[in-house]
């Protein structure tokens, strides 16, 4: 990792403000987000989600909004990451019982 | 205005390659790093059966967390379904000390990459290979092989060795410098740490002897086992299943598996439709998956075996639940206790 990063994410605590600072929605608008495509990825393992995601953001408009529902865990950094490094923007993350729903908007 | 010079790197997110990627950057180079997603990713097991240590900090995919931080995009590609006809199972080149076919691995790849490299226009490809540092893959003659079976013969860029390699194209046509570039070479990660250092990087992931399951000795049997009872018809599903549990061959036709933790339990859960399963609900006990239609001896068997490694196992007597399709029953069984009789069925 480069430094910046790794001093980035020390600086920064994961609070209300800080994530609409990096333009992550709380779980009250993502509730009301109406995404323009969903993508299944439930029983599947990493890095299945992120392929099925990557794949379909490929054939969306820049402002769409992907919904992602997945089980493995791993998509809580997995897909953070992959916007990162794509240009996408995550917007969040809801957890239910069973299952997460990821929000990105298409960068 | 000069052009854009644009790369493809193959990206796993271990030091090597994030260092190549990085030297790239610092020449002005455009970087699309490529992970090429196998089915067969020991890292991916690790995230599947979770972070014993601290179950609330999931496992990372490094390829995607090397490049968040060198802001570099990150392509998967999906090869599970060509991989294992076309390398895993027709090597060239042969194995290592297991069923790897590393050399076939890095020529597939490449020649994967050199299409995105033609369909998309991007100029050349780098790799983080180091000279040397692999006993099967990265020493001088397998380079040269890769190179020129994977077609990109002298478009292919080892930043890492470069000075120590025959120059490249890249380098010919000042696209990239060979004096900014390495001379690294060896098994020794000094040099490497050091680069990392000057570049600021600290984060990466510690070499742990290689990030496929191939190589492994207890996966390369359980694989043989399997192609040599089903052929070669075989899903990735098939392939996940061989990452977990112990596995105990029954007869030609059926297998078990036992799940040995709650995490490979919860792995086997995603499973079973297909599939037999047994367990036993009056002890904490594994979930066993049995493959093939079973005999009634054979499901017996199962039970037993599962019982054996249920906290019923000095029990006398363990009722053991089974479910095959729709239906579902139980049985009684005395735990299996001869350890000889069951190490003949372990594969």
């Amino acid at each position: 990792m480069t430094g910046r990063l790794a001093a980035a994410r020390r600086r920064r605590g994961d609070s209300d403000s800080s994530r609409r600072a990096r333009g992550q929605l709380d779980e009250g608008a993502l509730r009301t987000l109406a995404a323009d495509v969903e993508v299944d990825a439930l029983r599947t393992f990493c890095p299945e989600p992120v392929i099925r995601t990557q794949k379909r953001a490929a054939t969306m408009a820049r402002g769409e909004v992907l919904m992602l529902l997945a089980d493995d865990v791993g998509v809580e950094i997995d897909i953070p990451a992959w916007c990162m490094s794509t240009g996408n923007q995550y917007l969040g993350i809801i957890k239910e019982d069973t299952a997460y729903r990821v929000f990105i908007r298409r960068g | 205005m000069s052009k854009q010079i644009r790369a493809l790197g193959l990206l796993s997110g271990g030091l090597d390659s994030t260092l190549a990627a990085r030297v790239m950057q610092e020449q002005g180079v455009e970087v699309l790093g490529l992970h090429f997603s196998t089915g067969f990713c020991l890292a991916d097991r690790h995230r599947v059966l979770g972070n014993r240590s601290n179950p609330d900090k999931p496992y990372r995919n490094e390829a995607l967390r090397a490049g968040a931080d060198l802001r570099v995009p990150i392509e998967i590609i999906d090869v599970k379904d060509e991989y294992l006809p076309k390398v895993v199972l027709n090597p060239q080149y042969g194995y290592g000390s297991g069923m790897n076919p590393c050399i076939d691995c890095r020529i597939f790849m490449l020649q994967k990459t050199k299409e995105i490299l033609e369909d998309r226009g991007y100029d050349f490809v780098f790799t983080g290979e180091v000279l040397g540092q692999r006993p099967m893959s990265q020493r001088r003659p397998p380079l040269n092989d890769v190179a020129r079976d994977s077609g990109l013969g002298r478009l292919l860029l080892r930043p890492l060795s470069a000075r120590l390699l025959p120059e490249s194209i890249p380098e010919e046509r000042g696209w990239v410098q060979r004096d900014q570039m390495y001379d690294i070479s060896g098994r020794s990660r000094k040099r490497q740490m050091e680069l990392a250092e000057k570049f600021g990087i600290t984060d990466y992931p510690q070499p742990a002897g290689g990030c496929c399951f191939l190589p492994d000795k207890n996966y390369a049997r359980k694989l043989k086992d399997f192609l040599a009872h089903n052929g070669t018809d075989v899903s990735p599903d098939d392939m996940m299943l061989l990452k977990v549990g112990r596995h105990f061959r029954l007869s030609g036709s059926v297998k078990v598996v036992v799940g040995r933790d709650e995490g490979e339990n919860a792995y086997l859960e995603r499973f079973v439709e297909g599939r037999a399963q047994v367990w036993v609900d009056e002890f904490p006990s594994p979930l066993t998956l049995l493959e093939g239609s079973p005999s009634a001896g054979e499901l017996e068997t199962a039970c037993r075996i599962t019982a054996r490694y249920s906290d019923g196992r000095d029990e006398d007597a363990v009722p053991v639940r089974w479910r095959i399709d729709d239906d579902e029953g139980q049985l009684t069984v005395r735990p299996w206790q001869d350890d000889a009789d069951l190490e003949e069925m372990r594969i």
